[in-house]
């Protein structure tokens, strides 16, 4: 018995287990002095399919397959009325004559069971199909043909007089494929009649139905839904009936397997829309959208022939050069070309820093020694004021002062208005850290392992606070606590006199600058992970891992949070749930922190690039290409955006 | 989300890491830089943890903003597990444990819920619902509980104590689970855990957390049922759901084939407020709004946890009736 399904129809999710389930028939037993029972193929929870030999036929073995139905109602009229139900739908089946619908011979009902009697079909149907395929993906030129035979096969069903048959049931269980790439359809929606409402909590999803049939709605439209749906799971291989019901357009098919064009899938996510109004409306609409697409993308050169569904098939080769990739938008597709910076003003080294930008100007630091104050709308340089060693910590403006700190031990505060030094803060090691300020204070980290506190108007110290290792994190200062990480891997969280309120130690160091939200701090560490820890008690809360350290910095918008990766990604994290949403991957290394303005997320790689991309789906909106790494971070005010690369320019770009 | 672990270049038993070339860029060291390789591998002796921070005061006086007057923690329970009007069995199962401790360096007030709700028609829905709530409150007083109290010292708790709820579900998940597919058992499970200021829910099912607070009431978890879905595509209003015959079909329950996808979700406590874990008895036949109307009353706790039970039982209780109600101050 090569070739013939003896799949369990139990063994999915869609099983809801009957308790009342009788035994089964066995090999041996006959039905109505006529069919004797063979084996089994199948069994579901109302109903089970054998093989029997039909015994009018007695000097030759004449196989059928009989589908046996549970009737579970208990109540006498109901049953009859189940009865009645059957022999009605099995009757209007007995008259279909197609050759891709299996033939029915009889019908019969015994006692509380109903028995439909079929054509046998060798072969395999498309379930155990895909289970014997070993999770390799189906060449789409297949999938095609087996949609064009499907159409063909809805096309016969929606043109019954007086009205349409509605199929109810298509899935790739109920798709029998032939040796010969034939496929026939081999269970109609009849089984549904004898399932009665249990009462309940239950469990399971058809996952291929569509969601107006819930509600007892069976429609034309319905069917290609359902035939969408099978396509959905034939082509990305993901089990719908292990997936939320109706969550297709939630996992685009090209995500999952980018070989399919983007016209087929456009097809097959409308055949998925909710609304029946919003689909094909029928078989014959389905198939003349189906070959518009073949003959676009496949014009009738070389030509293979598969199965029976006489599809004509371009070679390979030809189709990619064909079918143009979806996933550039027209923007993207020109490149850099549709972003033109307002203006750039170039150092004289490189940008690794965030620019700071206050009262229309632009404040940043670069390792040529200088911060830099730009006139914002324009570019022009205002005024430069120089320290004596390299300057990667980022400006921070705060009472119109703008502080910095530099890799000569210095922190400095210096007039915005006209860059003349205010005063001066030596440390025992450069200041990476970049300088925050609150309470009339200045809080930044040193290489000599200190967190300081530094009076904001005058520079006297207020408190150092010994934190074992060197600062290069920027401190987060949220209510009264400032929170600071360290390059021996610990997280601070420090009051406003500096004592020590609580500590967390991640397993590598932390350069990423702390972020506050919902009461968790949030930041990344060289150990490769996003970490979220409760405020008040430091307990760690959620883990995000990345494939390789961080050093960006995290920065949140509503219930999201985006954070680079030196893995070259863009991590997106749902904060409420502590699970990746969407990464973006690049060519480079996001060590730059990402800025989030209206939709949108900003932020640059070291493949060159600065990038948009849309919040919501992490799909890119455009990328801008500078002279040299991006390893800085963006500031966007007003809708202009401003980051600096290590090309030593500062660039202005439009979002 | 599933308790599946991905691979991670700084676990113990994971030192591979990417090849992804990468570009050497100065002799001297620049900061902020790309990452080297030879950082990566870097293990560097982690310093001492910090006993007690040396603090050099020069100037006394940071000004600080005004805070809110101190409030009194605690938490409060009631609970209720009714059988219903109907049933000969009650297959739903709930778990409660509070914890609050007294004196210098407290430890912080822990709450602890579970309800869960056994499938019908599954073989035995009483014993999953039953086994699956308490191997989860096992897991978490296990993990998170005990290792407490036997703390010494104020370093932070270092698991992260979402990874340790999902884990719990998957624990339970995996005692279901029956080789023999006629005799697997179901059940759904909601449990929250609140530990400080901070709430966590996990969660698989129709059984609900909901969160009072300022007179606002929120359904904090999402059902996994085909109704619910519907009302997502658009294919129902709640008012219809409601009416709706198979509204007790899920997608989603412990016990069943195959990875579990457990839905996980955290936030920082108000003040002050209410939190109602319950079965599909109840919000099933109590909407939203009474609901709220009823956790507002000016009644005691337990009034108002009967006052929700009669209101399920008049409405019919055709099915099992379960509440967890939690009244809480942080």
């Amino acid at each position: 018995m090569s070739g013939i399904t003896t799949r369990q129809l139990t063994g999915k999710r869609d099983r809801v287990v009957n308790l009342n389930q009788k035994s089964q028939l066995q090999p041996g037993d006959i039905l109505q002095d006529r069919y004797r029972i063979m084996g089994t193929l199948g069994v579901g929870g109302f109903s089970a399919v054998y093989q029997a030999r039909d015994l009018r036929f007695a000097n030759v073995t004449k196989l059928c397959a009989i589908k046996e139905m549970t009737n579970m109602a208990s109540d006498p009229q109901l049953r009859e009325l189940t009865i009645r139900s059957f022999e009605r739908e099995a009757s209007i089946l007995a008259t279909l004559d197609h050759p891709a619908i299996v033939d029915v011979y009889d019908f019969f009902s015994e006692s509380d069971r109903s028995y439909l009697v079929q054509e046998f079909i060798r072969g395999k149907d498309l379930d155990a199909y895909l289970e014997t395929n070993e999770g390799k993906m189906i060449p789409q030129e297949i999938v095609i043909d087996w949609a064009l035979q499907l159409s063909d096969v809805l096309i016969y069903l929606h043109g019954q007089k007086p009205q349409p048959i509605v199929f109810r049931d298509l899935k790739p269980s109920n798709i029998m494929l032939d040796p010969f790439g034939r496929i026939t359809l081999i269970d109609f929606g009849i089984a549904k009649i004898f399932e009665g409402g249990e009462k309940g909590t239950m469990v399971g999803t058809e996952g291929y139905s569509p969601p107006e049939q819930y509600r007892g709605e069976a429609t034309t439209a319905g069917d290609i839904y359902a035939l969408g749906a099978t396509l959905h799971h034939l082509l990305t291989l993901q089990d719908p009936r292990l997936e939320p019901p109706f969550s297709f357009t939630e996992r685009p098919i090209r995500v999952i397997n980018n070989s399919v064009s983007p016209a087929l899938e456009a097809m097959i996510m409308r055949c998925l829309s909710y609304q029946p109004k919003d689909r094909y409306q029928n078989g014959l609409e389905f198939k003349e959208a189906l070959l518009t697409i073949i003959q676009t993308n496949h014009p009738p050169s070389p030509t293979t022939k598969i199965g029976t569904g006489a599809l004509n098939i371009s070679s390979p080769e030809n189709r990619e050069q064909n079918i143009p990739s979806p996933r550039e938008d027209p923007i993207t597709t020109t490149g850099s070309l549709g972003i033109v910076p307002l203006w750039t003003f170039k150092c004289e080294d490189e940008i690794r820093s965030k620019p700071a930008v206050d009262s229309n100007l632009v404040f940043v630091g670069a390792f040529d020694n200088n911060l830099y104050a730009v006139k914002a709308n324009s570019g022009e340089f205002f005024w430069k004021y120089p320290a004596n060693d390299e300057i990667a910590s980022s400006p921070f403006v705060y009472n119109h002062q703008v502080y910095i700190g530099s890799a000569d031990n210095h922190l400095y505060c210096v007039k915005q208005h006209n860059g003349r030094l205010n005063w001066r803060f030596e440390t025992q090691g450069p200041v990476y850290s970049s300088p925050r300020a609150d309470f009339d204070h200045v809080f930044f980290g040193s290489d000599d392992a200190h967190l300081y506190a530094v009076n904001a108007s005058n520079g006297k110290l207020a408190w150092k606070a010994q934190v074992h290792g060197a600062v290069r994190s920027s401190p987060c200062i949220h209510d009264e606590l400032i929170i600071i990480g360290t390059e021996g891997g610990y997280v601070f969280a420090v009051d406003l006199s500096g004592k020590v309120k609580w500590q967390y130690q991640a397993r590598r160091s932390i350069v990423s600058t702390p972020v506050v939200v919902d009461d968790m701090v949030i930041f990344g560490s060289y150990d490769a992970t996003i970490y979220a820890l409760d405020v008040t008690s430091g307990w760690a809360v959620w883990q995000v891992r990345t494939k390789r350290p961080i050093v960006s910095s995290p920065v949140v918008s509503g219930d999201m949070l985006f954070i680079g990766s030196s893995d070259g990604s863009l991590y997106a994290v749902d904060i409420k749930r502590g699970q990746k949403m969407w990464t973006f991957d690049t060519d480079g290394q996001v060590a730059s922190s990402p800025a989030v303005w209206e939709r949108s997320v900003y932020f640059g790689s070291t493949d060159g690039y600065v990038y948009s991309v849309d919040m919501k789906r992490g799909q890119k909106r455009w990328r801008y290409q500078t002279g040299g790494m991006v390893i800085g971070s963006p500031t966007i005010v007003n809708g202009i955006l401003y980051i600096g690369s290590t090309d030593k320019k500062l660039y202005a770009l439009p979002v | 989300m599933s308790g599946q672990q991905e691979t991670h270049p700084f676990t113990d038993d994971n030192k591979e890491i990417d090849s992804k070339p990468l570009v050497i860029l100065e002799t001297k060291p620049l900061f902020p830089s790309v990452v080297l390789m030879d950082e990566e591998k870097n293990t560097d002796t982690a310093p001492l943890p910090l006993e007690q921070n040396n603090v050099d005061i020069m100037e006394t006086v940071i000004s600080r903003t005004p805070v809110d007057p101190p409030i009194t923690p605690y938490i409060q329970v009631v609970q209720r597990c009714h059988v219903g009007q109907i049933r000969r069995r009650n297959e739903d199962s709930s778990c409660v444990f509070v914890t609050e401790n007294g004196g210098e360096e407290v430890l912080p007030a822990i709450g602890l819920f579970v309800v869960a709700d056994g499938m019908g028609g599954h073989f035995a829905g009483h014993e999953a619902s039953r086994k699956a709530s308490r191997l989860f409150m096992h897991h978490l007083l296990e993990k998170v509980y005990l290792p407490l109290l036997q703390r010494d010292g104020p370093s932070g708790y270092q698991e992260p104590i979402q990874e340790v709820m999902l884990r719990g579900v998957q624990v339970a998940h995996q005692a279901l689970q029956n080789p023999d597919p006629e005799k697997d058992s179901g059940t759904t499970l909601t449990g929250a855990l609140m530990v400080g200021k901070r709430l966590y829910v996990v969660h698989v099912g129709d059984t609900r957390a909901y969160l009072l607070s300022d007179g606002h009431l929120e359904q904090i978890t999402t059902d996994h049922s085909i109704v619910q879905r519907l009302i997502d595509a658009g294919q129902l209003t709640s008012d219809e759901a409601a009416l709706y015959p198979q509204k007790n079909l899920l997608y989603r329950a412990l016990g069943q084939q195959g990875n579990l996808d457990v839905d996980a979700y955290t936030r920082s406590l108000p003040r002050k407020g209410l939190l109602l874990l319950c079965s599909d008895g109840l919000w099933g036949l109590i909407n939203d709004e009474v609901i709220s109307e009823v956790l507002q009353r000016d009644i005691s706790l337990a009034e108002k946890a009967d006052t929700l039970l009669q209101l399920a039982l008049q409405a019919g209780g055709h099915d099992n009736i379960t509440g967890i109600l939690v009244d809480f101050a942080v």
